[in-house]
């Protein structure tokens, strides 16, 4: 009887304590946003316009701030009106395809230097729960490629096969965009919920770890650093790669449209591919800062014992959170603004 | 429990991971439309400002975006019939934004009725939106200033070159318009880094509203 009341017992408690460590992190993560708001903002941002003129996402009306901004917004600005030029210029004939790539590829650096959620995602899930330089960097270049894809997908089968109009355009980029911050609030909630149990099963010792049911990552002889930051699943991955590069990037849209309209659709979709790859570029570099933080982390934390490994834990939980509420955020509404990119 | 390094370690991932969330909070995006704007100060017969009448004309790419679908009859022309729909979308959707007009009469801030006799014309590259913006109340207008801009700077208005760029419709004997250019936006950007660092340390402050132009129109 014990035999068999003792594991389910245990995880219960476990499930239970995971439950309460992860009800703590929202609150802290919440609070913690609340207190920065408080620290930095002052006044709360405006709002932007409930419907926006022109076929322009709600998201992309957000206001912006400070002088690192308008240098990043200048630059991105200039490189933009480069690349519709690169365009222009094939079109007339007075330049060749190659410009248009190296431009396109330097707007996508450019592009993608400013914060978006999508690089707010890769960089959570990897300081959540990555630690090889490999993946992190596989998973910043499959999410442009994803973004390009989308972007292309989107204009072939609505503007090409339906003749949409910019109306409809806008509401199938919408939906798209809040499928995009579902998948970050999915993301989020299920690291959340494998951080937390693996926090509970920290407190509980080994056996408790054993107990532990679904779970991907099952060696229970690993030493716990492995367990706590090893790569979580293929789930995951896929997860982090549709939240952080489903969500087309309106500046991509805009120029294949024009391309198409201009009867040079295949050169609209180099553009768009070396401006993809250009991202991936400026993402992976951030994915590398990310993964070498991790790194220090658990190093900081590895000769500590459990206090170390607590930190981490705890760390770990925090970030899921913070990616569980900035997508459900989004998701729903509450905050505009994540999604330039 | 968490004491010591563990502690600060502690403390610099969520750090981090707030500064994260603060750059998605404060997301970058750089105009996606240019409008070439003209405008029109009307006055009515007691001398008084009535409204404004817009003439706003969109970059050629962002033209073809926003025309995508539009020509029914497929004749490769954009008719004010075909592009009638989008007016009136255009015009109906610019309320939440204010029309992006900041007009202030004498240093007070005017309110707009909703927009009449709107249209929208195509020259085969770019597409124009005409629309006149009435006055809730018309004013009197001995300083009639008119911003007419994008704060959050998705949509990079630019004042038409040259000294029609806002006209004045009616006007009593006296009036002049004069305005105030802000540098090209090529050189401007270093300037901006310089100039209103110190104007723009407040997040979310109007950043759309350092590449504005001003008319102003001043009557005896």
């Amino acid at each position: 009887m014990t035999d068999i009341a003792g594991p389910s017992s245990a995880s219960l408690r476990l499930n239970g304590r995971a439950i309460v460590i992860a009800a703590v992190a929202l609150a802290a993560a919440v609070g913690a946003i609340w207190l920065l708001s408080l620290l930095l903002g002052g006044a709360p941002a405006p709002k932007p316009p409930a419907r926006t003129p022109f076929g322009v996402s709600p998201q992309e009306m957000a206001p912006v701030g400070g002088p690192f901004a308008a240098w990043v917004l200048g630059v991105q600005s200039q490189f933009y009106r480069a690349l519709t030029d690169a365009l222009k210029a094939v079109r007339d004939g007075v330049g060749g395809a190659s410009g248009l790539v190296w431009i396109g590829f330097l707007y996508g650096v450019f592009h993608a230097a400013g914060p978006g959620h999508g690089k707010a995602v890769i960089a959570g899930y990897i300081l959540a729960s990555e630690r090889a330089l490999a993946r992190g960097v596989a998973i910043s270049f499959a999410a442009a490629a994803l973004q390009a894809l989308v972007a292309i997908g989107l204009v072939l089968v609505m503007s090409v096969a339906l003749g949409a109009t910019a109306r409809q355009m806008n509401e199938t980029t919408n939906i798209v965009e809040i499928a995009s911050f579902a998948a970050m609030a999915a993301l989020g909630a299920w690291l959340l919920w494998t951080k937390s149990r693996r926090l509970a099963a920290l407190g509980e010792g080994p056996r408790a770890i054993a107990a532990r049911d679904g779970d991907d990552c099952g060696h229970m002889h690993a030493p716990p650093a492995e367990l706590l930051s090893g790569p979580v699943s293929a789930r995951a991955w896929f997860a982090t790669v549709i939240a952080a590069g489903s969500r087309p990037c309106s500046g991509a849209i805009i120029l294949l449209v024009f391309a198409l309209a201009q009867g040079m659709l295949g050169s609209g979709i180099v553009g768009v591919a070396a401006m993809s790859l250009g991202t991936a570029l400026t993402t992976s570099a951030l994915a590398a800062l990310s993964v070498f933080f991790k790194h220090a982390a658990l190093k900081l934390a590895s000769g500590r014992g459990r206090a170390g490994l607590y930190a981490v834990a705890i760390g770990e939980v925090v970030v899921a959170a913070l990616i569980f509420i900035a997508g459900a955020a989004l998701a729903l509404g509450f905050w505009t603004g994540g999604a330039a990119s | 429990m968490v004491t010591g390094v563990p502690a600060r370690l502690l403390q610099r991932l969520i750090l981090a991971a707030c500064a994260l969330l603060v750059g998605v909070s404060t997301a970058f995006a750089h105009p996606h439309v240019w409008i070439v704007t003209r405008s029109e100060i009307l006055y009515g017969p007691d001398g008084k400002i009535i409204g404004i009448r817009h003439a706003w004309t969109f970059d050629e790419e962002f033209s073809a975006y926003l025309s995508q679908g539009l020509d029914t009859n497929k004749d490769g022309k954009l008719s004010r019939e075909e592009l009638s729909g989008l007016a009136k979308e255009n015009v109906e959707s610019l309320v939440d934004s204010n029309y992006f007009t900041v007009a202030k009469a004498n240093g007070k801030p005017v309110e707009a009725a909703a927009p009449t006799d709107y249209w929208m014309e195509s020259d085969g590259k770019q597409l124009t939106l005409y629309y006149v913006l009435p006055l809730k109340t018309p004013v009197s207008g001995r300083v009639f200033a008119l911003d007419v801009y994008d704060p959050s700077y998705f949509i990079a208005f630019i004042l038409a070159e040259g000294d029609n760029a806002v006209t004045l419709k009616d006007a009593p004997k006296g009036c002049s318009v004069s305005f105030r250019r802000p540098k090209p936006i090529d050189d401007g950007v270093k300037k901006t880094l310089t100039e209103s660092f110190f104007n723009s340390l407040a997040p979310n402050i109007d950043y759309g509203a350092q590449f504005s132009s001003r008319a102003i129109a001043a009557c005896p």
